[in-house]
């Protein structure tokens, strides 16, 4: 019984995990099309080729900025939200980063383009950080309920501030629910491709743009291989800091 | 004294809070509330019943998506709950890797597994069956395929994390006393798990009505979604129009939202009055 219910769920989860999986053949393939034929690194000396090259640092800048940004405004919110902030503000904190995550980036595109035109790096950057803060934001807030606050108020009866409790106590303690949100965030900046393909003027071009178009118009495998390059890494680094939900308790 | 000191608290309060709203503000809310106040000065050019069909389309497609991925996910890990630690961690794997490649990619991974030269069209030959996976291609269930395994990792861990929560011992007592394990599973476990179930319909549902690279690049010209719609008008240069589209697609996601926070409220009244008449008795 439970050979057959670790069969199924493998092959459950492998048919799921498929068309990502498909980057692997895909990327060695000697073929143009989305076909699988012969076996050969072009795709992968093509993605050293200056397009791609500046594509994947935009997008490694601006997922790094945002996310990063989006972690260094999270933190205080959280901070004071679980510190006994103002209801109202918390309130509408926690609605409008929920919202974030909900509303149609599309909708959001087209207020932007409303208010910017076609934009450079600069927009982007905001639109991600705006994207992105929810990650952190909510990652942090999550894992502060389940923190006792008895260390904080002890470091406070000691003399501890406010600022100085949070960076000495509050962050070393969830470093990991932030690392998530960090990679959460990083990833959302990473995979953003509506509002790089309909507010970024044409030379601002992230990777995520870069492989819509090309893949629209020239059919070129090189998305496959830079995919099958950092794909690895990204889920590993997902997987570890989310933790396998374990039956003792509570991701670890 | 005491009425300072609160004054100095909620000074700090908004210093550490006031970046994050000014952010929310500029980077979400102002765009926003220009596209609802130039709703009324710009006209917009396309028929209302346009509108009405795309939008009923896509809260169609979205149910459909949401209902197949919250399945999947809470069977998946109802299977695995029990399993060994190498599976539970390869297969926890497995979900969560497609985050790891970009979407934009992904959607052609699923075009390669449905194309004529694809695995699925292979498969199906060698094994002599009348399927013809390659037909799906570029129609609505090639979108509901595409946005299934775009959610479905989104919502895994929400469903794992509930499953390792349930009460075992519940569970246990149910079965010695001689229920069946369909009524435990209906009975027992689905109702612990219906928080987690019902935010995973609804993060499902919303990530599903907003997607634009799905349905664009697996859809057909008979299933527009209102986010291809605005992506159209968008590239045709029709601002307007693009304008009152977004405005329209703002709203399913809105009300949707709306009413799994007051079905939530009303769970939790009906919990409180209930603990409350039992604590009284």
């Amino acid at each position: 019984m439970r050979s057959v219910r670790t069969a199924v769920a493998i092959v459950v989860a492998g048919a799921l995990a498929a068309p990502a999986v498909a980057v692997f053949p895909l990327a060695v393939s000697t073929s143009r099309f989305l076909d699988i034929a012969g076996f050969s690194g072009r795709w992968f000396a093509s993605a050293a080729e200056p397009f791609w090259l500046k594509s994947i640092e935009l997008s490694i800048v601006l997922g790094i900025g945002a996310a990063t940004a989006a972690c260094v405004i999270a933190v205080p919110a959280a901070y004071a939200a679980a510190t006994g902030g103002s209801a109202r503000t918390t309130k509408c904190l926690d609605g409008l980063a929920v919202a974030t995550l909900v509303m149609p980036v599309i909708a959001l595109a087209v207020g932007y383009f409303r208010m910017f035109g076609e934009s450079d790096a600069r927009v982007l950057f905001l639109a991600d950080t705006t994207l992105c803060f929810a990650m952190p934001y909510l990652s942090l807030r999550m894992a502060s309920a389940r923190l006792s606050d008895a260390q904080l108020q002890a470091a406070e009866l000691l003399g501890a501030t406010r600022l100085g409790a949070m960076f000495a106590i509050w962050i070393p303690n969830l470093w990991r629910p932030l690392a998530l949100g960090w990679v959460l965030a990083f990833l959302t900046s990473w995979d953003e491709t509506v509002l790089s393909v309909f507010v970024a003027a044409p030379g601002t071009t992230t990777l995520a743009r870069a492989i819509w178009e090309t893949m629209q118009r020239e059919r070129d495998l090189t998305a496959a291989a830079i995919n099958a390059l950092s794909a690895p890494l990204l889920s590993t680094l997902l997987v570890v800091l989310l933790g396998v939900p374990s039956s003792r308790g509570s991701a670890r | 004294m005491e009425g300072w000191s609160r004054e100095v608290k909620s000074v700090r309060h908004l210093a550490y809070t006031a970046p994050a709203l000014v952010l929310l503000a500029v980077g979400f809310g102002w765009p926003l509330v220009l596209l609802v106040v130039g709703l009324g000065s710009n006209g917009f050019t396309f028929p209302a019943r346009l509108i009405v069909r795309v939008e009923m389309t896509t809260i169609e497609l979205a149910i459909t998506v949401s209902v197949a991925a919250t399945a999947l996910a809470t069977a998946l890990a109802l299977v695995v709950r029990n399993l060994n630690e190498w599976v539970r961690r390869t297969v926890f794997f497995l979900c969560l890797f497609p985050m790891g490649v970009n979407i934009a990619f992904r959607v052609f991974g699923v075009q390669y597994l449905l194309s004529p030269e694809g695995p699925l069209v292979a498969t199906a030959e060698a094994l002599n069956l009348s399927l013809n996976p390659g037909a799906l291609l570029f129609t609505r269930t090639a979108t509901t395929i595409g946005l299934i395994h775009w959610t479905f990792p989104v919502v895994v861990p929400l469903m794992f994390v509930a499953a390792t929560r349930l009460d075992e011992a519940t569970e246990h007592a149910a079965l010695l006393l001689g229920a069946p394990q369909r009524a435990v599973v209906f009975r027992v476990i689905l109702p612990q798990l219906g928080p987690a179930i019902a935010t995973s319909f609804t993060l499902s549902f919303c990530l599903a009505y907003g997607s634009f690279i799905t349905p664009a690049a697996l859809g057909g010209i008979n299933d527009v979604t209102i986010t291809r719609l605005i992506g159209s008008f968008l590239a045709d240069g029709r601002g307007a129009d693009a304008s009152a589209a977004a405005v329209v697609a703002l709203l399913g996601p809105t009300v949707f939202v709306l009413l799994f926070w007051l079905a939530l409220r009303a769970a939790r009244m009906s919990t409180m009055s209930t603990r409350h008449l039992s604590a009284e008795r």
